[in-house]
């Protein structure tokens, strides 16, 4: 009798011992790890964060006042290497679509100055609004952890997608003619 | 098979058990209050640094938003002064980053399987607790485990019968009154 009581009280010790480590390892299983992916699709379908603020050629930019038009958000930093590898994309879709009124880019420098951003696009090209002073709210507010990135903006002012890493002039033009042909469906 | 005397353990339990109880009420309140209580006013800087410390940087590994010098956790710690400066609650801030960011926020939801992270510390402690509780409470049972006097009136009777039967019958059974206190006789388990 006395022989089978500790092995009955380990038991008991054991069992919810068990069960709460099990319950732990579940837990911390199914959670993600604590670095975010830092990518999402952010507020897709919903009204694009506002973007306002004097661009490298003293213009006032307002994304308010593109309505109307697509819009490229196009973060960016001229140190980055996929963001100088994109940039002839850029030029040749605002070549295309700017003059027609059909789609506008807009850049906004990451962690930049406005001087390395002017000597940027005036060696390369690109003639559209970019901001470059303090545009930390807006990487904010688009959720930029990495550049480059682009946000795609519908003619209605909602954001129609997020694209990671360099785009090309096909990929933004995919993105937008998909965007249209399920609004009209 | 041992009796165990009630009543040495009767007089000795409330006092003992009231000192205990009184340590666990200030102990439990101590901490309690330390990890309730929010202390003075927290200054603006305080609410930043807390807020950055409980968001997660979205391009680091392990680390938090207030640890990192990488661009989008200057970005947010910036954004997150802005807020505070504004008079934006903390609730708001965070939502707004996870927004955001998301899957960024260290504190973890008070419901489904990530309220276990809140549940499961509480039942642990609880359970420890208890245990220690138990543990103690039989350790004071068996030390102050006596004989009462109805054991001890039990005991003087049955050697005054065992000393009549030595006497009638020389060649009985011997019961010493210790191991040992025979001469030549060695003490023994059995």
């Amino acid at each position: 009798m006395t022989t089978s009581e500790p092995p009955r009280r380990a038991v008991w010790i054991v069992t919810p011992v068990a069960v709460v480590m099990l319950l732990l390892l579940l837990l911390f299983a199914t959670r993600d790890s604590g670095t975010g992916s830092g990518t999402a699709v952010i507020n897709k379908g919903r009204l694009a964060p506002a973007i306002i603020g004097p661009t490298i050629a003293g213009d006032e930019f307002n994304l308010d006042d593109q309505r109307g038009r697509f819009v490229v958000v196009n973060f960016f930093s001229t140190t980055c290497v996929p963001c100088i590898r994109e940039h002839p994309e850029l030029v040749s879709f605002h070549e295309a679509h700017a003059p027609t009124g059909f789609a506008e880019i807009v850049s906004v420098a990451f962690d930049d100055s406005a001087a390395n951003v002017a000597a940027f696009f005036e060696s390369n090209g690109g003639d559209w609004p970019v901001l470059a002073a303090d545009t930390g709210p807006i990487a904010v507010a688009y959720g930029v952890a990495l550049v480059p990135e682009s946000v795609i903006v519908a003619d209605n002012g909602a954001v129609i997608d997020k694209l990671i890493g360099g785009v090309t002039r096909s990929q933004i033009e995919n993105v937008i003619a998909a965007y249209l042909e399920e609004s009209r469906a | 098979m041992t009796r165990r005397a009630s009543s040495p353990i009767r007089k000795a339990t409330p006092r003992r058990f009231w000192a205990w109880m009184g340590v666990l009420v200030i102990g439990g309140s101590a901490f309690l209050f330390g990890a309730v209580d929010e202390g003075p006013p927290r200054t603006d800087a305080d609410r930043v640094y807390s807020l950055a410390n409980n968001f997660g940087c979205p391009v680091c590994d392990g680390q938090s938003v207030a640890e990192s010098d990488t661009v989008v956790a200057r970005n947010i710690r910036q954004q997150i002064a802005r807020r505070v400066d504004e008079g934006r609650s903390d609730e708001a801030i965070i939502a707004e980053l996870e927004a955001a960011f998301p899957g960024n926020d260290y504190t973890p939801a008070a419901s489904g399987l990530s309220s276990l992270v809140w549940i499961l510390p509480v039942v642990a402690g609880t359970g420890a607790l208890a245990g220690l509780f138990a543990v103690f409470r039989r350790w004071r049972q068996e030390i102050e485990l006596g004989a009462s006097p109805a054991d001890e009136r039990l005991v003087a009777e049955f050697r005054r019968e065992a000393q009549v039967k030595d006497v009638a019958d020389p060649d009985g059974p011997v019961y010493p009154d210790e191991p040992g206190d025979e001469p030549g006789d060695e003490p023994s388990d059995a």
